[in-house]
């Protein structure tokens, strides 16, 4: 038996220096078609998740937002413009490819001036002490190596009474929604990854996954043992995803 | 309700209102003044809250609010739904409550009163110019035949009450009526006058009194 460190990658167990390069895999091969692949899953309800998220953010002009795993910008499209041109919102992900489009389309659409692009991993991330006022990883966690490390890096760079909010999928909360759920995951899912981008593996990972992530109340207890108080959950669509928000003491 | 409901919801109306001040630049303009306002709608039964909060592309709707409010409307959802439908200029007798900035309430309320919506211009952007300008010129002379017909039927029901069946005074006797009140006001305002000039001429007169 070996000595090695295993994380899960899916449902498979690889060794936790392996993961990052495994997962960045994945986001390259699906980068350029990610957005559309979103909405094709999730019948554009990951727009709605999203907007309930950037509610809850109760982001205010002049604040600074680290938007972890932005990918492609659509949080840091609606913070860039509640910011204003007195705050700043940086957008961070792992991968350069899907940094790089999402840098492409957020200049396409006039945000300039108040936007930083940081290829960042949330384990270790980047920047000083109490930096940010809001920090948002929007379908991010999940694909961290230490979920716990991350965690602790958010809270350092977040300043006293900032909030983190953590959009990820979770633990459907009825049993019917839960069959339909994996029988959806398992097989509708690959075969549109494999129609829409010719890559069913990527997509076969995104569902397992989402099957090892944490359920809500084990992630609500990450973020406390983290450090973040007044921590609490919002379910969505029945608990498919959930948006966990915590403040820095 | 599941977050994802209310929030579709609320992302439904943002955009059917939106999508008419897209027709109507002067209303957008009109709120794009108001922008840094924020109104909180608390509605009961059903309960729930809306934050209304203009901006320049129209108006932004949110569930949940943590920052200042401009003003604050509380009251029944069927009160609320009451003050949208009519053209009302006070709130008394509507069961609502407001706090805050009034005038910032009758802002809004006066820009949802003057919407006056480029029909012809939603219609084209659906239909293309020539088969949009002939809707619109359809709709725009059956709205306006409507319109005359509705000012008719509500003048003819004025001088039924009024003439034949003499249920109400009729405006002309309305307005003299409170003409001749303001005249008695300011006859009994002189008259005051003149008595407290009288009575301080008399004081001078007769000091020891």
């Amino acid at each position: 038996m070996s000595d090695k460190k295993t994380t899960d990658f899916g449902y498979e167990q690889v060794a936790v220096e392996e993961k990052a390069g495994r997962v960045a895999q994945v986001f390259h091969s699906v980068a350029a078609k990610y957005d559309l692949m979103n909405d094709l899953m999730s019948g554009g309800v990951h727009r709605l998740w999203k907007r309930f998220t950037i509610e809850l953010s109760a982001v205010r002009p002049g604040q600074k937002v680290l938007d972890i795993a932005g990918g492609t910008g659509d949080l840091s499209y609606a913070f860039a413009r509640k910011v204003g041109s007195e705050g700043l919102v940086v957008l961070a992900d792992i991968n350069a490819s899907m940094l790089n489009v999402g840098r492409d389309r957020l200049t396409d659409r006039g945000i300039a001036g108040n936007i930083e692009f940081a290829q960042a991993d949330a384990q270790y991330l980047p920047f000083p002490d109490n930096t940010f006022d809001v920090i948002t990883i929007a379908f991010g966690l999940r694909n961290v190596t230490d979920k716990d490390l991350a965690l602790s890096a958010m809270l350092r760079v977040l300043k006293p009474g900032g909030r983190l909010l953590v959009l990820e999928f979770s633990k459907p909360r009825n049993s019917l929604l839960e069959k339909a759920y994996d029988t959806y995951s398992f097989k509708v899912l690959p075969f549109m990854g494999k129609l829409v981008t010719n890559d069913a593996d990527s997509y076969r990972y995104l569902a397992e996954s989402i099957r090892m992530h944490p359920d809500q109340d084990t992630l609500k207890s990450m973020m406390e043992s983290a450090g973040f108080v007044n921590v609490d959950y919002h379910n969505m669509t029945g608990g498919v995803v959930a948006l966990h928000k915590g403040i820095k003491p | 309700m599941d977050a994802t409901l209310s929030t579709a919801a609320l992302a439904a109306v943002e955009t059917v209102i939106n999508q008419a001040l897209s027709l109507d630049p002067g209303t957008r303009h009109g709120l794009a003044r108001l922008q840094g306002k924020v109104l909180a709608v608390h509605a009961q039964g059903p309960d729930f809250s809306v934050y209304l909060v203009p901006n320049e592309q129209g108006l932004e709707l949110f569930h949940h609010w943590e920052g200042d409010v401009t003003a604050e409307l509380t009251g029944p959802a069927s009160a609320l739904l009451g003050l949208l439908r009519k053209d009302t200029t006070s709130l008394a007798g509507t069961d609502l409550e407001v706090k805050g900035n009034i005038a910032f309430l009758q802002d809004l309320q006066q820009l949802g009163q003057q919407l006056d919506l480029d029909w012809e211009e939603l219609f084209t952007r659906a239909l293309g110019d020539v088969a949009g300008h002939q809707v619109a010129e359809g709709l725009r002379a059956g709205h306006q035949w409507a319109k005359a017909r509705a000012a008719t039927a509500e003048r003819l029901l004025g001088e039924f009450i009024t003439e034949e069946a003499r249920l109400s005074p009729s405006r002309h006797e309305l307005d003299d009526f409170y003409r001749q009140v303001d005249d008695l006001t300011e006859s009994v305002d002189r008259a005051q006058a003149r008595l407290q000039w009288l009575r301080q001429r008399l004081a001078a007169r007769n000091p020891k009194e």
